[in-house]
């Protein structure tokens, strides 16, 4: 099987019914797989090579879903990108890739057509438009509405291998350079079969999927829900909740994926309105950063009939371990779950030795998952493979009962003149302070001979005095005294990507500039 | 309540400049006003205007509009509580 055959058995069984709606648009099977064919078609006509490069940087919309399918049926390679990329990001994304067009939707644009003004070597042959646009590009065409039927001969279309690579997906780098992930029809169908056989997606399920389609989590969703021929509604992130409240109980929604950040924000304001609303769901799945216990079990409590439900991966390795969270269970809401079918983990130490059970180091993943290569970047793809297997960054352990359980970042390790500790260990701590909101602590370079010294950032509770003599004294009580940040800065929100990532790097930046005003 | 005033605090919550702030600005229009800055704020006007909003206020809270209508809506209450 290919992606582009995902939607065959949605399109065989019942071609009439609704594949896929967003708050303006709804296709059929048959609609979604005809429009996917004019798409591929047109594609074809610019008469491209098989594998190069076109970007889709787009809001999320039914209309995204058909040109990356068209995309891929063209024999083309999709890269997906965040909708809210800045002119020098996508800049440095075309050029990378060498891309050779770009769809996008109206608000991109104008950055595209500022980028055009701009560079005049550009790669870029073709720009398409997903929305009705003013048509400062010759070569845009307008939205495709629902009458599309044509008949395509079978001559036209490329082959296309299942080894073959499909989607580059640029990670946020977050903790350094931004790499571009390459992913075969192979690993994506890999990473699908894993949540599936997991989730137990059935025709009959629906899902409204509010995560940004330009990265792995929420396009699989919607992937996994055309595959068995299901549907799924489309969202722009939880901006509307209103009308996200409305979707999930008109539309009978089985399944809701959304980040911790997301949850934490229905949760600590909407609750009763979300329940109110949520008696068709059946599961929820959380996945991008570590889901709090305390917000797992305010989820659980409010809605005990769901299956809530936790996944790790990293694009690189999408859908390593799952796990089911039970009430009864609360040792293991610290855990991101078992490894799933037919994947591989192991922890390392330094050296490279498998460890133990219980003993903490980097966790290692090998699977169909695992990533072709980098784009680009044979040394990136050299430093992070190993035998086969593919270095995480992250740090844990396995328990005797085969439970992973992370514990930071590799690179979030803080060297203080020879002792380490993590930001993970340090945020942990602070965030039981009762008037710490958020709290986030990174490790700057002190000097050449020196290591490093541990810089804090704190958001403290609405209408609570808070001081650093406060903050020092807490860290005092219940870290080892070298463990304790050196500095402390009140900020209003921590930088963190789409998926709730944390921008170390850009909070490493803000940490330099102010401790040089410090000085 | 002087509209300019509610622009302001607006701009200011946001950390944008005041002259993009209309009545139809909404969540989602500009980068600044996402999802976490829809709750710092929310949390704000109630700090601001020592008001209280409940669920349902919160969620058809999505433009400055809204914002302004809603303000109206406290103000009236307050109005009429004074008269008794």
């Amino acid at each position: 099987m290919l992606i582009h055959q995902i939607i065959d058995k949605g399109l065989r069984d019942n071609s009439n019914k609704i594949a896929l709606t967003d708050p303006k648009h709804q296709l059929t099977y048959k609609v979604f797989s005809s429009t996917i064919n004019v798409f591929a078609q047109k594609l074809i006509k610019k008469r491209l090579n098989y594998g190069d490069r076109v970007l889709l940087y787009a809001d999320n919309s039914v209309y995204f879903m058909v040109a990356y399918f068209a995309i891929i049926k063209a024999g083309l390679i999709v890269v997906p990108v965040d909708n809210s990329s800045a002119l020098s990001r996508i800049s440095l994304l075309i050029k990378d890739c060498g891309a050779k067009g770009v769809f996008v939707g109206s608000r991109q644009a104008i950055i595209i057509k500022e980028y055009l003004q701009l560079e005049k070597a550009t790669t870029l042959e073709f720009v398409f438009s997903l929305d009705k646009l003013t048509g400062f590009f010759p070569n845009s065409f307008e939205l495709i509405e629902n009458r599309i039927e044509c008949e395509i001969s079978d001559t036209m279309w490329p082959k296309i291998s299942s080894e073959d690579i499909v989607e580059i997906i640029y990670t946020t780098g977050s903790t350094g350079g931004s790499k571009g992930v390459c992913l075969t029809h192979r690993n994506i169908l890999a990473a699908l079969n894993n949540i599936n056989e997991f989730v137990g997606y059935q025709q009959t399920d629906h899902e409204v999927v509010t995560l940004p389609l330009t990265h792995s989590f929420g396009l699989n969703h919607v992937l996994c829900n055309l595959k068995v021929g299901g549907s799924a509604n489309i969202e722009s992130g939880i901006l509307h909740l209103k009308r996200i409240f409305n979707a999930i109980r008109n539309q009978k929604a089985t399944g809701f994926p959304g980040t911790p950040a997301s949850f934490s924000i229905i949760m600590e304001r909407y609750a009763e309105v979300f329940r109110e609303n949520a008696s068709s769901l059946r599961f929820i799945v959380v996945n991008s950063a570590p889901l709090p216990p305390a917000l797992a079990e305010k989820i659980m409590k409010l809605l005990p009939h769901i299956r809530l439900m936790v996944y790790y991966g990293l694009t690189e390795a999408s859908r390593s371990s799952f796990i089911e969270h039970s009430i009864e269970n609360k040792t293991l809401l610290q855990s991101v779950g078992r490894a799933s079918p037919n994947v591989g983990i192991a922890v390392l130490d330094e050296s490279g030795n498998v460890l133990n059970r219980e003993a903490k180091g980097e966790v290692l993943v090998k699977a169909e998952t695992v990533m072709h290569r980098y784009w680009n970047n044979a040394k990136a793809t050299e430093d992070k493979m190993l035998n086969g297997w593919f270095k995480t960054g992250d740090l844990g352990y396995i328990d005797k009962n085969g439970y992973l359980f992370l514990q930071g970042r590799l690179k979030d390790m803080i060297n203080i003149g020879g002792m380490k500790t993590s930001s993970t260990e340090i945020n942990e701590v602070y965030e039981k302070f009762w008037k710490v909101e958020e709290f986030y602590a990174i490790g700057i370079c002190e000097g050449i001979h020196s290591g490093e010294k541990i810089i804090a950032f704190v958001i403290k509770k609405v209408n609570v005095e808070l001081s650093i003599e406060e903050l020092i004294g807490f860290g005092r009580k219940y870290l080892d005294f070298y463990k304790v940040p050196s500095s402390f800065y009140f900020i209003e929100s921590i930088p963190k990507s789409d998926t709730g990532k944390v921008k170390t790097g850009e909070l490493k930046d803000i940490a330099k500039r102010l401790e040089k005003e410090l000085c | 309540m002087d509209k300019n005033k509610i622009y302001q605090f607006i701009a200011e919550t946001l950390h944008i400049n005041i002259d993009i702030v209309n009545e139809d600005l909404g969540i989602g229009d500009i980068p600044e006003w996402d999802s976490l800055a829809h709750v710092m704020l929310l949390s704000r006007i109630e700090e601001k205007f020592g008001v209280s909003l409940d669920a349902d206020q919160a969620l058809d809270l999505e433009t400055v509009e809204d914002l302004i209508d809603i303000l109206k809506e406290f103000t009236g209450y307050a109005d009429s509580s004074n008269n008794r």
